[in-house]
């Protein structure tokens, strides 16, 4: 490329300022909106990865294996991480993720498995899918491209989402498309000029092409950052329209479904922006060569058209109405273009928000037919130890007054005489049997009421074997009576078992068979039993007949209908694990439609949000040709006026023109909804109709109504967004023409050459450099900000007295000292993680130590009140911090080390390094470090999915930190619970508490939560016993009383707060215990483990939450540590 | 010796009853250094003759030979650098590139060869013109005068084998017009630059060597200039 086309270029855009702005904004919107589309498209993915990973986090559980077998699995090259767990038996479970694809799923665990000798626990598990040995964790490894058919699933969710980005990508372009028209038109000439006097078509193309190149410099960047800003905005959006109800708060929501830019996206946005502009600008370099030179010179054409003489506008409205319509011809391409960007816009709209809202209620309606109309299915307890029955858990769901439409269904066995095998007998209450048999039933309720008699069920698989055997009217039956002794009872007793210890009796009955009826519903799984009766008959005959009971459930709704929000969901969950000695949870819909409805909400919010982009950009093109089309035209309207043509004439043309583009974009996009809506009506019924031949009417049905759309709301929405584009566009055409005869007439005659903006303006140049500018200012402010408010909190603390900076390893440590001045003992507090206030929350526990002893409490680099460091805080670098802080502050070897959680790292380092200046060591509920990482899981883990997530989430954290951005968002208040502690700390305690934690996310902090999972590793295998006295106090749990303690301390929070605690500590204690009486004996294995491998260490147990047991019992462990040192050192 | 043969040209537009024959059958042709003027009523064929024979449009039918070579034969690639270095086209209305400055116009040929524009030549030409104060000026703050005087100078840069000037006077007071037409007969003398010039005006016919008539697309009249070979022999002598 030559100079000169260069020079031609670059000048043309200096000169052309509006245009080339106009052109620039077309690029970034176009730009912006495919950016937004492909970061909403990755974030989206990554957030089902994260929501499928939180509720199973692994590819694959593999259990039942001996603890050799589960580390074994962590050795081969496609695995790349396992987690190992002890079951209740004694097997070890190996939850695993992959890290490279693994081809056929089956054969490589075949294979694996007998690798490592687990052959037996695949085979028995191939074929048995509910009780095997190993699961596959389906959606994590279609997401994931673990296995073979995962890459499929990932390729057609792209092509789904491909599909619809390029159909918004055409939309788009056409943006574009008419930036560049629009500017070229208006030089027709000079590319004419430029021709005759020897330029080749191919420089001319070479021009606009560069032209147009040259503005995707600024056109790009700024489309893809207004891109990003764009996504954010949505996510936020969509997350706060009914995506965070799921996960109780937006805090929590944004931590499990983190926004990130994948600058894969970027590239990609970029490229298609790019090929974008090139493809324009080619395309119309091309349409303008092809003219010969003097055609574009002097505008003539070779064509000659026939000119309507008479049109349809000029016998409706008159002089204007022709003028327009002759104007609309004149310039064909762009009428059409017009009309094409403004029916894409409206016909989206108009079918878009309706097809959402139909598939929104099918989908709903559909789940209710699936799922049989009940909200929830329980089996109900019937256990002979602790003598609860069915009815008791009748009486709760009754009594909770939260649910309505209650089924009852008690299963019992009969046989029939002589025959061995028995059959399943089912008891309905009225509820449950109109649900299954509907009201049209020939033989009602009462009857079987009142007769004591039984139907049999015709749907029953073993109906058509019984049927032979049973005559209607009255007929034999034998039933087992069971009865166990009271000694005999144990608790937890399993059927089998039970039927062993049970004396059993056949007795004899003639039973009234009514009749035989059919389920009303065809997918109802009721076939089991193949006699029906009263359940009022099953209270009169139970103890008689039966004895025990089989199996008994209930199915019902929540008293509210079709309201699914977080709230009553979380009351009906608590509802229920506070029931669990009645009533055990089988079957869940109201969660499965809450998590729906929720979903729904966020796809609506998103169906809006990208409507009105769609309309925004079509707005922004219809503006830029109608306003171009008036400034071009200058000459023209100001010789009409000169003719004689009125302000108003000229006005009424333009709103004509104005009502051509939208009368016919709406009209296009009429016929193109009729013929969708005929489509759903005929053609696609009829397509699922062939299809779908064996399925059931209902399933055909409910496909039809959710492609069925509404007849009259389409129409309704085209009309609003014509009028909506109709006034958009007069009112610009309106202004313009104004603006425009501001002029004197003569001078808009003249002056037909494009109009130069003064030369020497650096308009785009200094924008730029002023939005960088304001950037900078705003990241210098923001910092400033944080870094002041920083030290305001500083100060307050330093009034207070708790402030002493000493000089450590390259930064200032704070080291706070209390108690008395030179002590018997030097008392060393430290802080666990993320434990920014220890000194104030020791309060009382200082001013016991603190008669006799003196305590000094130093933060690590970026805790509490020390400086910040960008060193990695490794145990070994955290330890010599403290030690050199320590020294520059005056305080001399030998210490106590009192350390606290994950501290206990710290303090066992100290002393095995430097075991001279350790005299003793107090572990206040420390950190067990296990023998590998196999068997533990770190905060990393468990609250982000990968590590290259969480170093990035650090990392976001960190940055928010230092612009001081966390302070600015935290005036929400956190998302329901109480501070713990509230209810024991004064006022004064819980405010520098708070003031502590204002800063929480440094670079410090975030090194060590990287870093953990390497140093909890390292100090499993440096871990030697030692014979430095140690005193362990351990908060876990001894019995069920301790549990509830603690509930009662929480509720204890929350009231001092004056927030409501809804769980009854009681019966809350009572289901966890259940849950965790076993977990809490491993913890206590490890925990004695522990001591040996520590060496000379005692245990105490402390009734205390671990994180602040310190505070709640400062005089217990007070007097013990002073006994302990008394015994030991002194 | 030929420079320029028009054969049996013909320009039509439309069809049918709506046809125009702007240009029907004209045939001449032109030695090399001779100056001609063509005139004819408005509507005559006059621009659009002048316009293929500059290859800026196409002809219905008939040839036209520059220097030899068919100039129709050539693709458009060829076509635009025949109009680039044979042939400088000067029209009514200036038709500069009000982007660029008088200089850079007038050095557009150049620039578009990729060459480098002579600076000694663009001197000479800049003093003929007299635009050496206005060389770095855009054509929006230059007179009608000096513009038509850049477009002159455009045509006459790359020293092309045919000027062709479409009413170069038309949008000139007098005073300019005579001017203008001291400067084409200057170079047509002195650079025995072969020109055509199209005319109303009858005192710039009367300068020329030769005055083709052109009426409804026809020649009607195709004279040499007897009062302006005597002259030029005068001058001569």
């Amino acid at each position: 490329m030559t100079r000169y086309e260069s020079l031609l270029a670059s000048r043309y855009i200096k000169a052309q300022k509006r245009q080339s702005a106009f052109t620039v904004i077309s690029i970034a919107t176009a730009v912006a909106v495919i950016t937004m589309i492909f970061i909403l498209y990755s974030v989206c993915i990554s957030c089902l990865r994260n929501t499928f990973y939180s509720s199973a986090p692994y590819h694959l559980v593999f259990s039942e294996l001996t603890e050799e077998q589960g580390e074994a699995m962590a050795d081969f090259k496609e695995v790349r991480s396992v987690k190992l767990s002890r079951t209740k038996d004694g097997t070890i479970t190996a939850a695993v993720l992959f890290g490279s694809d693994i081809g056929d799923r089956e054969l490589w665990l075949q294979k694996t498995a007998q690798k490592i000798g687990a052959s037996e626990q695949y085979e028995h598990s191939k074929n048995n899918s509910m009780h095997g040995a190993y699961e596959w964790n389906d959606n994590l490894m279609m997401i994931d491209g673990i296995g073979n058919g995962a890459h499929l699933f990932k390729l057609r969710i792209f092509c789904i989402f491909f599909i619809f980005a390029v159909l918004v990508a055409f939309a788009l372009r056409l943006i574009i498309d008419t930036a560049f028209e629009v500017s070229s038109k208006e030089r027709e000439r000079h590319y004419g000029v430029l021709q005759s006097i020897g330029a080749t078509p191919e420089q001319i193309v070479r021009i606009i092409t560069y032209e147009g190149l040259r503005l995707c410099i600024i056109g790009i960047p700024l489309g893809l950052i207004t891109g990003i800003g764009l996504a954010y905005l949505m996510y936020n959006v969509l997350l706060a329209a009914g995506v965070s109800e799921l996960f109780q708060g937006m805090t929590s929501a944004k931590l499990s479904l983190p926004f990130s830019v994948d600058w894969r996206m970027l590239l990609i946005s970029a490229a298609v922006g790019i090929l974008w502009v090139f493809l324009s600008a080619y395309g119309v370099g091309m349409r303008i060569i092809k003219k010969a030179p003097m055609e574009a010179i002097i505008t003539r054409t070779d064509k000659v058209e026939k000119v309507r003489k008479r049109t349809l506008s000029g016998l409706l409205f008159g002089i204007s109405g022709k003028l327009a319509s002759r104007n609309a011809r004149r310039q064909k391409k762009r009428f059409i273009i017009t009309v094409l960007t403004l029916t894409v816009s409206i016909t989206l709209f108009a079918l878009f928000s309706s097809l959402t809202e139909t598939v929104e209620q099918s989908v709903i309606t559909f789940l209710d037919m699936e799922m049989d109309g009940a909200d929830f299915y329980v089996d109900l307890v019937d256990d002979p130890y602790t003598k609860i029955t069915y009815e008791d858990g009748i009486r709760d769901i009754k009594e909770s007054g939260m649910f309505r439409d209650i089924g009852i269904s008690v299963t019992e066995s009969i046989k029939i005489p002589d025959i061995k095998r028995s059959y399943y007998i089912e008891y309905l209450n009225q509820e449950e049997f109109y649900h299954r048999f509907s009201k049209d039933s020939p033989i009602s309720y009462e009857e079987l009421v009142t007769t004591g008699g039984y139907i049999l069920n015709s749907k029953s698989v073993d109906y058509d074997g019984f049927v032979e055997k049973v005559k209607a009217g009255k007929t034999t039956l034998i039933s087992q009576r069971r009865t166990v002794s009271e000694e005999k009872l144990k608790p937890d007793i399993s059927i089998i078992e039970y039927r062993k210890l049970a004396d059993t009796k056949n007795i004899e009955h003639e039973m009234t068979v009514l009749g035989v009826l059919k389920p009303a519903n065809d997918n109802l799984i009721t076939s089991a039993a193949v006699m029906i009766g009263a359940i009022e008959t099953y209270q009169s005959v139970h103890n008689e007949w039966f004895g025990d009971t089989v199996m008994a459930n209930s199915s019902f709704s929540y008293v509210k209908e079709n309201n699914y929000n977080t709230n009553d969901y979380k009351k009906i969950i608590d509802w229920i694990n506070e029931h669990t000695d009645t009533v055990s949870i089988a079957g869940d819909n109201y969660g499965t439609k809450w998590i729906i409805s929720s979903v729904m909400a966020t796809v609506r919010a998103g169906v809006l949000i990208l409507n009105v982009l769609i309309a925004l950009a079509a707005l922004i093109n219809l503006l830029n040709i109608i306003s171009t089309g008036i400034a071009n035209r200058r000459s023209e309207l100001a010789s009409l006026q000169c003719v004689g043509m009125t302000d108003r004439q000229l006005d009424r043309m333009a709103i004509i023109e104005c009502m051509q583009f939208t009368g016919a974009a709406a009209i296009i996009s009429a016929i193109i909804c009729s013929v969708v809506i005929f489509g759903t009506e005929f053609g696609l019924p009829a397509l699922i109709n062939a299809s779908l031949v064996d399925e059931s009417k209902e399933t055909r049905e409910m496909l039809l109504d959710i492609v069925r759309i509404d007849h009259i709301t389409p129409f309704l929405r085209i009309v609003l967004a014509s009028l909506m584009a109709f006034a958009a566009g007069c009112a610009t055409s309106l202004i313009m023409l104004r603006i425009q005869n501001t002029e004197s007439l003569s001078n808009q005659i003249r002056g037909s050459e494009m109009k130069l903006d003064a030369p020497k303006s650096h308009i785009l140049r200094n924008s730029v450099i002023a939005v960088i500018g304001a950037a900078v200012l705003v990241i210098a402010g923001l910092r400033t900000y944080s870094v002041i408010s920083y030290r305001n909190d500083r100060k307050e603390y330093e009034k207070a007295g708790y402030l002493n900076l000493v000089e450590s390893n390259g930064f200032k440590m704070n080291v706070y000292s209390t108690g008395a001045e030179d002590g018997k003992h030097t008392i060393v507090g430290l802080a666990g993680q993320a434990s920014f206030a220890f000194p104030v929350e020791t309060t009382e526990l200082n001013k016991m130590l603190g008669e006799e002893n003196t305590l000094v409490y130093p933060d690590c680099a970026g805790c509490g009140f020390s400086d910040d460091s960008f060193k990695p805080q490794t145990v070994e670098q955290i330890v010599e911090d403290y030690r050199t802080g320590l020294k520059n502050a005056g305080f001399e070897a030998p210490y106590v080390l009192m350390a606290h959680s994950i501290a206990d790292f710290y303090a066992l380092y100290w002393e095995m390094q430097y075991p001279d200046e350790v005299e003793a060591i107090v572990i206040l509920d420390g950190t067990i470090p296990p023998k590998n990482e196999l068997w533990q899981t770190y905060t990393l883990e468990e609250l982000f999915p990968s590590e290259d997530e969480g170093r990035a989430a650090m990392r976001r954290l960190v940055v928010r930190t230092s612009l001081g951005l966390n302070r600015l968002s935290s005036n929400k208040s956190s998302d329901g619970g109480a501070t713990q502690g509230a209810a024991i700390f004064t006022d004064e305690q819980l405010r520098f508490i708070k003031l502590c934690n204002n800063r929480f996310w440094t670079a410090g902090f975030a090194s060590e939560i990287l870093l953990e999972k390497q140093e909890v590793t390292n100090m499993g295998e440096m871990l030697h016993p030692t014979d430095t006295p140690k005193l362990y106090f351990t908060t876990l749990y001894t019995c069920e009383a301790d549990v509830r303690a603690s509930f009662e301390r929480m509720k204890a929070d929350y009231e001092a707060e004056g927030k409501e605690f809804n769980t009854d500590p009681e019966t809350a204690a009572r289901a966890e215990w259940k849950q965790i009486e076993w977990e809490i004996e491993q913890a206590r294995t490890e925990e004695n483990d522990f001591m040996d491998r520590i060496g000379n260490c005692r245990l105490e147990y402390v009734a205390g939450d671990h994180g602040i047991f310190y505070a709640q019992e400062p005089e217990q462990i007070a007097n013990s540590i002073l006994n302990f040192l008394a015994e030991t050192t002194e | 010796m030929e420079l320029l043969k028009v054969e049996n040209l013909c320009k039509v537009y439309g069809k049918g009853e709506n046809e125009v024959r702007a240009v029907d059958g004209v045939s001449f042709s032109v030695p090399k250094g001779q100056m001609v003027a063509i005139v004819g009523a408005s509507g005559s064929g006059k621009s659009t003759l002048l316009h293929m024979i500059g290859a800026v449009d196409r002809p219905t039918s008939g040839k036209i030979y520059l220097d030899g070579q068919d100039v129709f034969q050539q693709n458009n690639r060829e076509l635009a650098i025949f109009r680039r270095r044979q042939v400088g086209l000067i029209y009514q209305f200036y038709n500069l590139i009000p982007v660029l400055t008088a200089e850079e116009n007038i050095t557009l040929p150049i620039l578009m060869d990729g060459r480098k524009p002579d600076q000694a030549h663009l001197e000479k030409i800049l003093g003929m013109l007299g635009l050496k104060e206005r060389r770095n000026h855009l054509p929006s703050q230059m007179s009608g005068g000096q513009q038509q005087r850049v477009s002159i100078g455009r045509a006459l840069f790359t020293s092309p084998q045919v000027i062709l000037a479409d009413e170069p006077t038309g949008n000139l007071d007098s005073k300019n017009s005579v001017e203008i037409m001291e400067l084409l007969r200057r170079s047509n003398r002195e650079l025995k630059q072969t020109t055509l010039i199209i005319t109303h005006d009858e005192k710039i016919a009367e300068q020329c060597d030769r005055i083709i008539v052109l009426s409804d697309g026809k020649i009607i009249s195709d004279e040499g200039n007897s009062a302006q070979e005597e002259a030029d022999s005068n001058d001569e002598i």
